[in-house]
C-alpha cells in the first residue's frame, strides 16, 4: 500500500511537473497577445466566412504549437482578442494534436504509419469542426471569470498598453493566469493518477476481441489516463493486443476529452460549451472509429 | 486580504520553481520524468522563481482556492519520495539467494565487445547487444520476411529485470521486462519477453539480469493472468515469440533503468 502511494504521489507530481512548462508558456503566449496582437486582425472578415475561418482556427496549432494544457490560455486570449468564440474552441481542440510536435511523435510512435498519423489528424480535426459548427452562433462560450478580468488595475479593454507598463503586466498576468490554470492541472492530474495506480488492469482482456467495445474501452482509458499529447501516442501503440481503431480513438479522444483537461475546461468554459464538446468528441471519435473500422474490415 | 493573498501566492511560484531546481540537483528527477527533458522543466524552475521575486513587487491577483490545490500539489511534492528508487522498484538488486550463480557465470562486459562491431562474444557465438524496445520495434517494424530473418540469424543480449507470478511460473517461464518512458511516468510503458526457467531458478522478482540467447516464434500462448507493473500505465508481454536462453547473470541496475531511446540500427542504445 506504502509503494502503492509512492506512486500514486510520483505519478501525479510527474504529470504537473510534465505539463508546468506548457502552461508558463502558454501563459506567457497569452499575455503576449493580450499586448501585441492587434484587435483588429480577428475582426477580418475571413474569420466570419464559415469555411475559411475554420481552416485557419484549424492550423493555427502549426504557429502556436502547445499541448491540451497551454492551448487554453491561448485559446481564451484569441476569442478575447476577437476571434469568434466557436472558432476559438475548433483552435483549442485541434491545436493540441495537428501541430509539428504531435505529427512526429505519431508517426514515430505508431512505426512510422502514415495512415495513423492522417487518421489522427483527420479524426480530431473533423472532432474539433464538428463541435465548432454546433457552438457557432454562440457568443458566450468563454467564461468571463479569468485572472484579468478580476483586475481592474489592468490595462483589459483598452487598446495598447503603455511600452513602459509591457514587462509589469506580462509579469503579473502570466503568473496570475499561470496559478489559475494549475489549479485546474493539478485537480485534473489527482484523479487520473488515481485510477492510474488504483485500479485494476485486469478488465482489458474482456475489451480486447470486440471492435467496438474495445474502442469503447480504450477511449475511456484516454479519458482517465490523460496523457499529454506529444507522448500519448506511445502509450497507446503499447497497447499491441487493441485493433489500431481503438488506438485511433485513444489518441484522438485524449487531447480533448481527457480527465484534466475537462477540469482545467470547467474553469475556462461555460456549461453549454462544456457539454457539448463532452457528448459531440466521444459519440464522433466512437462512431468514426467504428465506421473506419468497418470499412477496412470491408477492404481486407 | 488581497495583499496577503497576492504575496502567498509570489511564494508559492518561488516554491514551485524551487522544487523543480531540488529535484534536478538532488538527482530525483529521473523518477519523475525523463532527463531528456530537464532543460526545459528546469527553464520552467527558472522563470517561476524569477516570476514569483517579480510577482512581490507587481502584485497578483489569485483566488484563495488556487492557494489551497497549489498548496496541496507541493504536499504531494514533499511526499513522493526524492531518493532514487531503483528505477521505482522495477528491478531492485537483491543479490541475497545469487553468489552460487553468479560464481558459475562470470559476467561479460560491454568494454569486451569486438571494438568494430560492437558485439559480444561467447562460446563461439556473437551477440548483438540491444535493448527490449529496440528488439519490439524490429518485430512491429519490419515485413514478415524480414522479421522471420532477425529471428532466425540472429543473436541478442539485453538488460532487464525479472518479473514472475503463479501463471509464468506454472508454465517453467519468467519474463524479463524493461520500462519504457517518453516524456514522464505516466506514459511509461513496460515490455518484456518471456524465458523458459531451465536452470535459472535463482532469479527473483526486481533482480537485474542480462540475458543471451535468441528469438524464436511460437504458437501465442496468452496469459489468462494479467501482468501488472505498479504505476506503469501499460504491460506487453511478448506472447508469439519466447527467448531462448544461451546464457542468464545476474546484472546489476543501468545507471538509467528506463529505455529512454530506442534505435532502429546497430550500434543500438541497448
Amino acid at each position: 500500500m506504502m509503494l502503492k502511494f509512492d506512486m500514486f504521489a510520483i505519478n501525479t507530481v510527474a504529470v504537473i511537473l510534465d505539463a508546468l512548462p506548457f502552461l508558463l508558456a502558454g501563459s506567457i503566449i497569452g499575455t503576449l497577445i493580450e499586448i501585441f496582437l492587434p484587435e483588429k486582425l480577428f475582426r477580418h472578415k475571413i474569420f466570419t466566412r464559415g469555411a475559411p475561418g475554420f481552416i485557419i482556427a484549424l492550423l493555427l496549432g502549426m504557429l502556436f504549437p502547445t499541448c491540451e494544457c497551454g492551448v487554453i490560455p491561448i485559446a481564451r486570449k484569441f476569442a478575447k482578442k476577437g476571434l469568434p468564440q466557436h472558432l476559438a474552441v475548433v483552435y483549442m481542440l485541434a491545436a493540441p494534436v495537428i501541430n509539428p510536435i504531435v505529427i512526429i511523435s505519431t508517426f514515430i510512435a505508431f512505426r512510422f504509419s502514415i495512415l495513423m498519423v492522417a487518421g489522427r489528424m483527420a479524426v480530431s480535426a473533423a472532432a474539433a469542426v464538428a463541435i465548432g459548427l454546433a457552438l457557432s452562433g454562440t457568443k458566450d462560450i468563454f467564461r468571463t471569470t479569468g485572472v484579468e478580468d478580476h483586475d481592474h488595475d489592468c490595462f483589459c479593454g483598452t487598446d495598447e498598453i503603455p511600452a513602459g507598463e509591457r514587462l509589469p503586466f506580462l509579469v503579473k498576468h502570466s503568473a496570475g493566469e499561470f496559478l489559475e490554470m494549475s489549479k485546474y492541472l493539478i485537480a485534473g492530474a489527482i484523479l487520473a493518477s488515481a485510477f492510474r495506480i488504483f485500479a485494476p488492469k485486469s478488465v482489458s482482456i474482456f475489451f480486447e476481441q470486440n471492435i467496438a467495445l474495445s474502442v469503447l474501452f480504450m477511449m475511456a482509458l484516454a479519458v482517465m489516463l490523460s496523457i499529454c499529447s506529444g507522448a500519448d501516442a506511445f502509450v497507446a501503440s503499447s497497447f499491441m493486443k487493441f485493433s489500431p481503431f481503438a488506438q485511433l480513438a485513444f489518441v484522438t479522444i485524449g487531447p480533448v476529452l481527457g480527465l484534466k483537461s475537462i477540469i482545467m475546461y470547467s474553469g475556462t468554459l461555460k456549461r453549454r460549451g462544456l457539454v457539448l464538446i463532452a457528448v459531440i468528441s466521444a459519440a464522433f471519435v466512437f462512431l468514426i472509429t467504428n465506421i473506419i473500422a468497418l470499412i477496412a474490415g470491408q477492404l481486407l | 486580504m488581497k495583499r496577503i493573498l497576492s504575496v502567498l501566492a509570489s511564494l508559492l511560484l518561488i516554491a514551485i520553481g524551487g522544487y523543480i531546481i531540488y529535484l534536478i540537483f538532488s538527482g530525483s528527477y529521473p523518477n519523475f520524468l525523463s532527463p531528456k527533458f530537464i532543460w526545459l522543466t528546469g527553464s520552467c524552475g527558472i522563470l517561476l522563481i524569477i516570476a514569483g521575486i517579480a510577482s512581490i513587487f507587481t502584485g497578483l491577483s489569485v483566488k484563495p482556492t488556487t492557494i489551497i490545490i497549489v498548496i496541496i500539489f507541493l504536499i504531494l511534492c514533499i511526499m513522493a519520495p526524492t531518493v532514487r528508487l531503483h528505477g521505482l522498484s522495477l528491478g531492485n538488486i537483491t543479490n541475497t539467494n545469487q553468489a552460487a550463480w553468479k560464481t558459475r557465470q562470470k559476467p561479460l562486459k560491454l568494454e569486451n565487445a569486438d571494438p568494430k562491431t560492437g558485439r559480444l562474444s561467447y562460446g563461439g557465438i556473437e551477440y548483438i547487444p540491444v535493448n527490449i524496445g529496440e528488439l519490439y520495434m524490429m518485430l512491429y517494424n519490419n515485413p514478415k520476411k524480414k522479421v522471420d530473418s532477425i529471428i532466425k540469424n540472429n543473436n541478442y543480449v539485453f538488460r532487464g529485470f525479472v518479473y514472475r507470478n503463479r501463471q509464468l511460473e506454472k508454465k517453467g517461464q519468467i519474463a524479463v521486462m524493461r520500462v519504457a518512458m517518453t516524456c514522464c511516468i505516466a506514459d511509461a510503458v513496460a515490455l518484456g519477453f518471456r524465458i523458459s526457467t531451465n536452470g535459472i531458478e535463482p532469479f527473483k522478482n526486481d533482480d537485474w539480469v542480462k540475458v543471451y540467447g535468441h528469438m524464436e516464434r511460437f504458437k501465442p500462448d496468452r496469459l489468462e493472468q494479467t501482468v501488472d507493473i505498479e504505476g506503469i500505465a501499460n504491460t506487453d508481454l511478448k506472447d508469439d515469440v519466447m527467448f531462448l536462453v544461451d546464457r542468464i547473470e545476474t546484472d546489476k541496475e543501468p545507471e538509467e533503468p528506463f529505455m529512454l531511446d530506442w534505435k532502429s540500427k546497430e550500434p543500438f542504445a541497448y
